[in-house]
C-alpha cells in the first residue's frame, strides 16, 4: 500500500520537463539530431587530440594535394591539412553558435519582458525598435554592422547578436502579456514583490520552453550566418579556420581542387542539420501549440 | 481594406525614419576616412580638406544626419566614391537583374516545392514521404553559396551544360543554375509547409464528400485540395523574403550575377561606403514594402483572415 501511494506521489510530481524529455525520446529524428549535436560538441572540445596536424602548419611542398593517406581531406593553398582545419573550425562554429545566442537571448529577453510586462509606452517604443531592426534583411544589416565594426570574429559575435534578438523579444513579449494577467502573478504582486522580482523570479522561469527552442534553432541560424559572412570575407580572418572562409578561399581553385571547398560545406550542413533536427524535436516536445509551423 | 492599407502605410513612416537613422549611424561610425579611400595616393592635406568640405564630412554629425535625411527623401542616395556613378542609377539597373533572378527562383521553387509537398502528403509515411522530407531538411541546412558552388562544379565545369558565371547575353541558360541555387531553400520550406497543409486539408469533410461522390482521387487532390495551397505559398514567401534577399547576395557573388547582391559585396571589398549605405537602405525599404504586399495578399486571399 505504501509503495503504491508513493508511486502515485511520484507520478504526480512528474515535471513538465520529464514529460517533454519522454516526448523527445520517442522522436527518432530528434534523437538523431541530439546524437549529431553531441558528436559535434565532442569534436570541438577534443579537436587537438583528433586533428592529425596543427591547423596552421604550412607545408609549401604539399600545396593543393587531393585527399590521400597522409591528408584524408587534402590540403589547401598553403599546404595546410584540411581535415585538421575543419576539425578546428568546429570550435569556431560552436563558439559562434553559443555566444551569439547568449547575446541575442539576453537582449531579446530583457526587451521582450519589459515590453510584455509594462505594456503601454514602453511596449510601443521597444516594439518600434524591433520593427526597425526587422525591416532590414538580416544579412544586409549584419553586413552594415560588420563594415562599421571591421571584420573580426569578435565583431561577428556582436553583429549577429545585435541583429538576431528581435525574434526572441517578440516571443518573450507575448508570453509575458499572457502571464501578467494570471493569478500567480497577481498574487506575487499583492504580497509586495517588486517588478524586477516578478519579471525575473516569477514569470521568466515559465518562459523557459520557448527560450530553449529559440536557443537551439538560433544556433543553427548563427552558424549559417557566420559561414555566410566569412564566405563574403567579412567574418573570421586568416588564419582562423572558419568553415565559411575555407570555402571562400577554395572557390578560386574549384576546377582544380574541388575538395578544398567541398568538405567544409559538408561540415556546415552536418552541424546546421543536427541543430535543426534537435530544434524541431524540442519544439514538438516542449510546445505542442507550435507544431507544424 | 483601404483603411487597413492606410493604417499600415502610416505605421511604415516612423520605421523608415528609424531605418534611415540607423543606416546613417552605422556608416557614420565607420572607422577610416572615406576621403582617404577616395584619394588613395593623391591624399594631400589640401585635397583631403577640399573633399571633406565637398561631402560635408567636416560638419557636426547632427547636421550631416539632417542633410542625409533630406537628400535621401529627395531620392538622392549619394554617389559612389570610386566610380562616381550615382548610387540610385546603379541600383535601378542592378535591381532589375536581381528581380529577374529572384522571380525565376520563386517560380522554380513554387513548382518544385508544391509538387514535392503534395506527393509527400499523398504518400504520407511511405519511403517517398520520408525521402522527400529528408531532402527538404538537407536543403534547409545546406549553405546557399556552397550549394551553388557544387552546381557550378558539376553542371558547368564538369559537364559543361551551363555557363560558369555572369549573365552573358541574358539568355536563359545563364539563369538556370543561379535560380536553382537561390530557390533551393525556398523550395524546401515550401515542400514542408505544403505537406503539412495538405495533410490537414485531405482530412476535411468536403474532401471526404468529394471522394464519397466518386470523384477520382487525382481530381480530389488537384482540384479540391490544391486550392488551399495558395495560402501556404504566400505564407512561406512572407516568412522567407529575408532569406531570399540574403540568398541573392550570396548567390550573386557565386555566379557573378550583375545584380543588387553582387553590387553590395563588391562595394564592401572596395570600402565604397556610399554604395553600401544606399544599398542597405534600399534593401530595407524593398523588404518593408514586400512584407506589406504579402500581408495584403494574405488578407485578400483568405476570407477567414480579418483586417486588424
Amino acid at each position: 500500500m505504501i509503495l503504491k501511494s508513493q508511486q502515485n506521489v511520484n507520478k504526480k510530481g512528474r515535471s513538465l520537463w520529464y514529460d517533454a524529455w519522454k516526448r523527445l525520446k520517442r522522436n527518432k529524428a530528434a534523437m538523431v539530431g541530439l546524437f549529431m549535436v553531441i558528436i559535434f560538441i565532442i569534436v570541438a572540445i577534443i579537436a587537438p587530440l583528433l586533428a592529425p596536424y596543427p591547423p596552421d602548419e604550412i607545408d609549401l611542398f604539399n600545396v593543393l594535394k587531393p585527399p590521400s593517406a597522409e591528408h584524408w581531406l587534402g590540403t589547401d593553398f598553403y599546404g595546410r591539412d584540411l581535415l585538421s582545419r575543419i576539425i578546428y573550425g568546429s570550435r569556431i562554429s560552436l563558439s559562434v553558435g553559443i555566444l551569439v545566442q547568449v547575446i541575442s537571448l539576453t537582449i531579446g529577453t530583457i526587451f521582450g519582458s519589459l515590453a510584455g510586462y509594462y505594456g503601454g509606452k514602453v511596449d510601443m517604443i521597444i516594439m518600434r525598435l524591433v520593427d526597425i531592426v526587422m525591416s532590414f534583411p538580416s544579412l544586409l544589416l549584419t553586413i552594415a554592422i560588420m563594415v562599421a565594426l571591421g571584420p573580426s570574429l569578435y565583431n561577428v559575435f556582436l553583429a549577429l547578436g545585435l541583429v538576431s534578438w528581435t525574434g526572441t523579444a517578440r516571443i518573450i513579449r507575448s508570453e509575458f502579456m499572457r502571464h501578467r494577467e494570471l493569478d500567480y502573478v497577481k498574487a506575487a504582486r499583492s504580497i509586495g514583490n517588486n517588478d524586477l522580482k516578478i519579471i525575473f523570479i516569477h514569470i521568466l522561469p515559465n518562459c523557459m520552453a520557448p527560450l530553449i527552442i529559440t536557443f537551439t534553432m538560433g544556433i543553427a541560424t548563427a552558424i549559417m550566418s557566420e559561414a555566410s559572412l566569412s564566405f563574403l570575407g567579412l567574418g573570421a580572418q586568416e588564419p582562423t579556420p572558419s568553415w565559411g572562409s575555407i570555402i571562400n578561399n577554395g572557390l578560386q581553385y574549384l576546377r582544380t581542387a574541388p575538395w578544398y571547398s567541398l568538405f567544409p560545406g559538408l561540415a556546415i550542413a552536418y552541424t546546421v542539420l543536427s541543430f535543426n533536427l534537435l530544434g524541431d524535436g524540442l519544439r514538438d516536445a516542449l510546445d505542442p501549440r507550435m507544431k507544424d509551423f | 481594406m483601404l483603411q487597413y492599407l492606410l493604417h499600415r502605410l502610416l505605421l511604415i513612416i516612423p520605421v523608415l525614419f528609424g531605418v534611415m537613422i540607423l543606416t546613417f549611424f552605422l556608416m557614420y561610425v565607420v572607422p577610416g576616412d572615406p576621403v582617404l579611400t577616395m584619394l588613395g595616393q593623391h591624399a594631400t592635406d589640401e585635397n583631403i580638406a577640399r573633399l571633406r568640405a565637398q561631402f560635408h564630412l567636416d560638419e557636426p554629425w547632427y547636421y550631416q544626419l539632417y542633410n542625409y535625411i533630406i537628400r535621401t527623401l529627395k531620392g538622392d542616395l549619394g554617389t559612389s566614391y570610386l566610380t562616381h556613378i550615382p548610387v540610385r542609377d546603379a541600383l535601378i539597373e542592378k535591381l532589375a537583374n536581381t528581380a529577374r533572378l529572384a522571380l525565376t527562383a520563386i517560380i522554380v521553387s513554387i513548382v518544385m516545392g508544391v509538387t514535392i509537398g503534395i506527393i509527400s502528403a499523398v504518400f504520407q509515411n511511405t519511403w517517398i514521404d520520408y525521402a522527400a522530407m529528408t531532402f527538404a531538411l538537407l536543403f534547409i541546412s545546406t549553405p546557399v553559396f556552397w550549394f551553388g558552388m557544387v552546381l557550378v562544379f558539376f553542371f558547368a565545369m564538369k559537364l559543361g551544360w551551363f555557363p560558369i558565371s555572369g549573365m552573358g547575353d541574358g539568355s536563359i541558360k545563364y539563369l538556370i543554375l543561379p535560380a536553382i541555387t537561390l530557390g533551393s531553400r525556398f523550395a524546401a520550406f515550401l515542400a514542408r509547409y505544403t505537406r503539412s497543409v495538405m495533410l490537414e486539408v485531405i482530412r476535411e469533410d468536403y474532401i471526404r464528400t468529394a471522394r464519397a461522390k466518386g470523384v477520382k482521387e487525382k481530381f480530389v487532390i488537384l482540384k479540391h485540395a490544391l486550392k488551399n495551397v495558395l495560402i501556404p505559398v504566400i505564407t512561406v514567401i512572407g516568412m522567407n523574403l529575408a532569406s531570399l534577399l540574403n540568398g541573392s547576395v550570396l548567390t550573386e557573388s557565386i555566379f557573378a550575377w550583375p545584380g543588387f547582391g553582387r553590387y553590395v559585396v563588391s562595394a564592401i571589398q572596395k570600402r565604397d561606403f556610399q554604395v553600401i549605405a544606399g544599398s542597405v537602405l534600399v534593401g530595407a525599404v524593398i523588404f518593408v514594402f514586400f512584407n506589406l504586399i504579402v500581408d495584403l495578399l494574405y488578407v485578400a486571399l483568405d476570407p477567414r483572415i480579418q483586417f486588424d
